[in-house]
């Protein structure tokens, strides 16, 4: 790890900052006073995070992740403005003549139908992304199912994978380098269904926050970005139920407080329902069938007895199932895929005093895949089994410290994984000369961190953190320090800002795939000896600002290299070596990534909606792939462009549009055709062949890998919403169409009888979804 | 499925030196031109009748190569000896091609019978390879059957014979899985047309497999059944797995279906210098198991 010199000198400038804050702090409160409080949603009267709280026109604070703020201020009469994404802004005067403990209540934009609508900034000044559940409601998808993942995919510097999976790419790295959390805890596999959804219900998100230009310290373990995911937390005024019923799934929600003003519930549960029906249907024809399905249950409690103490106690569990049975004669088999995560929460948060907040979480996640293959005949039965298992417990502290002009944040957290990939069992009355069982792997995982925010004026912001980590497996010890740097400064002239950033990260797990689907095969695995763990660093300079009142923007460049990534060699997938360890099929090698992003977005009453754009340009090298030579990454696509609006017209009706495009990612194709060598004693009439030369007589060449750019893609979507108040709730419809002009883009090329064919997946595709959400 | 128009790659024409020495036969090799991947070229490969071949073992020039026909060069009455080192030269206008290998020696095995059966669905013949004096890791042994079967059992009405492939199966954790599927989805693993010893496994023990084909098809008189037992060079051994792998494992079939939406391309094993294809080496023991 290199930490270059300027780098360090900036750190101390942080450092001493920071040092002088503690030490005069006595002298400074001398004129101040400090304010705290939390943040609430004023309905439901649930937390708002992110909420961003400005005192004379300066941004002095956010409201963490459970709603608590903390700042100091002078003495006497302020003007105090409160926004958050989703809600209505709230502006008031203050008065400080001491430390006050406040409540601020905010109400939601959509319970104010016929009053101005107002949006906040996708982006917020440090160049990171906010997203609530309603403007994930508002953008169309595949089959009318929201989708979280799919959503951020809009947002510049992101993109996803392969036509309608929910992967993302943030700037150039690959779906791994991504940490996406629920409620603070890794989710290790976020795909439903092969990775066409994700498994986040968005009825029960509250929000969604994307890092990637700066990546707080109190986050790592991944090289690109973090995904944090809040879930709700349930009404704690009055009870609510809604359901929703779509051409893919159905959704049920209760919330409601379990002692009003102090606790509350959530549950929901959304389950595929095809699965149902088709194995149905196909058993009425036949005794074979096929069938997939999922599942996915958020269990939520908290409670507060007091004002400096909250619990939380949270659990989610998903599951994905594909099943084929079949029946001949008296033998039956049952072929079964099932892969899912369970997870479990229960957070403590403390208020030690108006500027000490703390949140403790003990957390268990589990991610697990398994493949079963079940025969029973007359005179045989016997179970095949394979199965991966990640199973992490995790306990962590964080803190916040405010302090006039800054503010400290530090903590600690501790994790031991359990890896075990790869074990198979076999039972039954078969012969086994011997079962490859595979000891589970332990890692042992702690980090300490700090992160420093120094305001030394209104308009300037700086900000210092560093994050060590130790890791220790099979007997060996890693050590990593991760310094993130950055720096804002607003120009009030402009109404707008410029923004710096630096950071390194270091990822210990491997994510071993050679799909863009979201396979349940997909392998996690720690570092070895032989694989080393993934390093990153990054530089990135913004601006942003307003055009006028309905108009934000920003403008971000970036160049980032990412050093021992993992590819599989060639020929070297899941499917085709089971008998190989999976570090006998993987390259490491380095890769790097540039770009360009720019968003537009536009607010107001009726019409609002954004533009996104990318130009980068990503590539890898490996010593064993390609000879060497760089080549470009699979979804190295150097312009992508998506345009997303919204337009509400009267009486609850609403339009939204979506049109996405972007140049083609890259595949490998053969540059020759050849002739190989027959195989040994093969007798003619065997093997296919073609024009009588033999099995191996149509060999590609391979010399240059990723050689061949896809087609450019895009494609527009439009959806047509209904919202009706009835008399015991809120009716609505909405209707989709995916794909509108029904542009044939291609979800992958081949070549077949001497022409160059595309598969095209999704023709338009249309849909319609009925929900109800009772008053 | 549609047809789609992109700027293809450029194409560079290449020559493809194939060759197998084997003691069982005389050195020969092929020469070919490559063709561009979308040619619908219904001819074939361009073989190439010109070349000055050049023939060496152990270092010492053996003596040119004579061009026989279709692309096949060979050096007369001169079959490559075990344990020699081969090297071929192929001259074609400025290029000159070239590759090394040396042949295997054969390998000592015995082959017994088990009381008990494999389960398959035919229920053939339990067999157990066990091989003498080999060290982990020094060899790469493939086994394969032919089976010399009436076309009665094709649905003919004749006796005829003809010799088919046979195929390996087995549940032994001593094979190498690459080109393995379960049959039926179950645990028996069935390997299409070769199975692949792995080289650690080589005398740690014995292998137990079954040759599969039809229910009682080795009873009719004048059947067959013949186990190779074949020991290849290394570069031969990572030819043919990799060769395999490309030819079980691709995006579309034959047939235009679907495959294997996960594959990956994969360059096939080549030894040749300054162009494509493979000089391998065998050494095959073979031994008739059943005879009516």
């Amino acid at each position: 790890m290199s930490i270059s010199l300027k780098t360090l000198s900036t750190f101390s400038i942080l450092c001493l900052a920071l040092i002088e804050n503690v030490l005069f702090s006595g002298v400074t409160l001398a004129q101040n006073a400090s304010v705290s409080g939390y943040l609430l949603n004023k309905g439901s009267q649930e937390v708002i995070s992110s909420g961003k709280i400005s005192i004379d026109g300066s941004s002095v604070t956010q409201s963490n992740t459970f709603g608590y703020f903390s700042f100091s201020a002078s003495e006497g009469s302020h003007s105090l403005l409160v926004e958050a994404p989703g809600f209505l802004a709230f502006s008031t005067a203050l008065v400080l003549d001491r430390d006050t403990t406040i409540r601020l209540e905010l109400s939601p934009w959509e319970v104010q139908l016929d009053e101005v609508r107002i949006t906040t900034p996708l982006s917020d000044e440090r160049g990171n992304y906010r997203l609530t559940a309603e403007q994930i409601k508002n953008v169309p998808t595949v089959l009318s199912e929201p989708d979280v993942l799919k959503v951020l995919q809009l947002l510049p510097g992101v993109q996803g994978g392969t036509e309608g999976t929910a992967g993302i790419h943030v700037r150039g790295g690959s779906p791994d380098q991504t940490l996406i959390l629920m409620d603070g805890v890794p989710v290790y596999n976020a795909n439903h269904l092969f990775g066409f959804f994700s498994v986040f219900n968005p009825d029960a998100v509250a929000s969604v926050d994307l890092y990637k230009n700066d990546l707080p310290a109190r986050y790592g373990g991944r090289l690109s970005s973090v995904v944090d995911i809040t879930m709700r937390e349930g009404n704690r005024q009055e009870a609510k139920q809604s359901f929703q019923l779509g051409p893919l799934s159905s959704k049920l929600l209760l919330e409601g407080p379990l002692k009003k003003g102090k606790s509350s519930y959530l549950l929901s549960v959304r389950r595929t329902w095809l699965d149902v029906l088709a194995k149905a249907a196909q058993r009425t024809a036949g005794p074979n069938y096929a069938s997939i399905g999922f599942y996915d249950f958020n269990a939520k409690i908290n409670f507060q007895p007091n004002q400096k103490n909250r619990f939380f106690l949270s659990f989610y569990s998903g599951s994905d199932a594909f099943k084929n049975g079949n029946t001949s004669g008296g033998d039956k088999s049952l072929y079964s895929f099932r892969w899912g995560n369970l997870t479990g929460i229960a957070r403590w948060n403390h208020v030690f005093g108006p500027k000490l907040f703390k949140n403790s979480t003990l957390s268990y996640t589990n991610y697990r895949f398994e493949i079963s293959n079940r025969f029973q005949s007359a005179d045989l039965s016997y179970l095949f089994r394979t199965s991966s298992r990640i199973a992490d417990v995790s306990y962590k502290s964080d803190f916040s410290y405010a302090l006039a002009k800054s503010e400290l944040q530090f903590g600690l957290e501790t994790t031991l994984h359990r890896f075990a990939p790869e074990i198979v069992q076999t039972k039954g009355n078969v012969e086994v000369f011997n079962t490859s069982a595979v000891s589970p792997t332990f890692v042992a995982d702690a980090s300490l961190y700090a992160d420093y925010t120094y305001r030394p004026t209104n308009t300037l912001r700086l900000q210092g953190g560093l994050r060590y980590n130790l890791l220790r497996v099979n007997g060996q010890t890693y050590h990593s320090l991760q310094p993130r740097l950055s720096l804002y400064q607003d120009i009030p002239a402009v109404s707008g800002g410029l923004r710096a950033s630096y950071m390194q990260n270091v990822q210990y797990l491997h994510l071993l795939t050679n799909s863009s689907l979201g396979l349940p095969t997909d392998l996690w695995v720690p570092i070895t000896d032989r694989i080393p763990p993934q390093r990153a660093q990054q530089y990135s300079l913004g601006f942003y600002g307003k055009l006028g009142k309905q108009f934000d923007w920003s403008l971000d460049v970036y160049t980032k290299s990412m050093h021992n990534l993992l590819e599989y060699t060639e020929g070297a997938s899941f499917l085709g070596s089971p008998d190989l360890r999976w570090y006998d099929r993987v390259a490491v090698g380095k890769g790097s990534s540039k770009g360009v992003e720019v968003l537009l977005q536009k607010q107001g009453r009726k019409f609002t909606g954004f533009i996104s754009y990318t130009l980068s340009r990503t590539t890898r090298t490996f010593d064993l792939l390609n000879d060497g030579r760089t080549f470009p990454y699979r979804y190295d696509r150097r312009h992508v462009v998506n345009v997303s609006a919204q337009y509400a017209l009267n009486r609850g009706r609403s339009l939204q549009m979506l049109f996405a495009a972007n140049s083609g990612g890259y595949v490998t194709v053969a540059t020759q055709r050849m002739a190989g060598a027959d195989l040994p004693l093969f007798v003619p009439g065997g093997l296919p062949r073609k024009r009588g030369l033999g099995p191996l007589n149509e060999l590609g060449v391979f010399p240059f890998r990723n050689n061949l750019q896809m087609p450019l893609y895009h494609r527009l979507d439009v959806s047509y919403k209904v919202d009706k108040q009835k008399r015991r709730g809120m009716r609505t419809w909405t209707f989709s169409v995916y794909n509108a002009y029904n542009q044939r883009n291609a979800f992958y090329l081949f070549v077949n009888e001497n022409r160059l064919k595309k598969f095209v997946l999704f023709p338009v595709l249309p849909s319609f979804s009925y929900a109800f959400r009772f008053d | 499925m549609e047809d789609v128009d992109l700027p293809y790659p450029p194409y560079v024409e290449r020559y493809v030196l194939n060759g197998v020495l084997n003691p069982d036969s005389i050195i020969s090799i092929t020469l070919r031109k490559t063709l561009p991947p979308l040619s619908d070229d219904s001819t074939g490969y361009v073989p190439i009748a010109n070349a000055k071949v050049l023939c060496y073992r152990n270092g010492l020039l053996l003596g040119p190569m004579v061009y026989r026909d279709n692309s096949r060069y060979e050096f007369p009455e001169t079959q490559p000896e075990a344990g020699g080192v081969y090297r071929i030269e192929a001259t074609v206008e400025n290029t000159t091609l070239s590759a090394t290998d040396t042949v295997p020696t054969s390998i000592s095995y015995k082959l017994g019978g088990l009381p008990y059966k494999i389960t398959s669905q035919y229920r053939n013949p339990d067999l157990d390879l066990t091989f003498l004096e080999l060290t982990p890791g020094t060899k790469y042994v493939w086994l394969s059957f032919i089976n010399r079967l009436s076309e009665r059992d094709f649905g003919d009405t004749v006796d005829n014979f003809r010799n088919v492939n046979g195929i390996v199966g087995s549940i032994s954790p001593y094979l190498d899985d690459f080109n393995a599927t379960r049959q039926d989805g179950g645990v028996l693993q069935v390997y299409s047309f070769m199975a692949r010893i792995k080289p650690s496994a080589l005398g740690q023990g014995t292998l137990v497999f079954a040759p599969l084909s039809f229910t009682g098809a080795y009873r009719r008189p004048g059947t067959r059944l013949t186990l190779h037992v074949s020991n290849f060079s290394q570069a031969y051994d990572r030819y043919l797995k990799t060769a395999i792998t490309a030819l079980d494992n691709p995006l579309i079939n034959y047939n235009g279906v679907l495959n294997n939406p996960f594959y990956e391309p994969i360059n096939v094993y080549s030894n040749v210098q300054n162009g494509l294809g493979i000089l391998g080496a065998v050494n095959d023991r073979s031994q008739v198991i059943i005879q009516n």
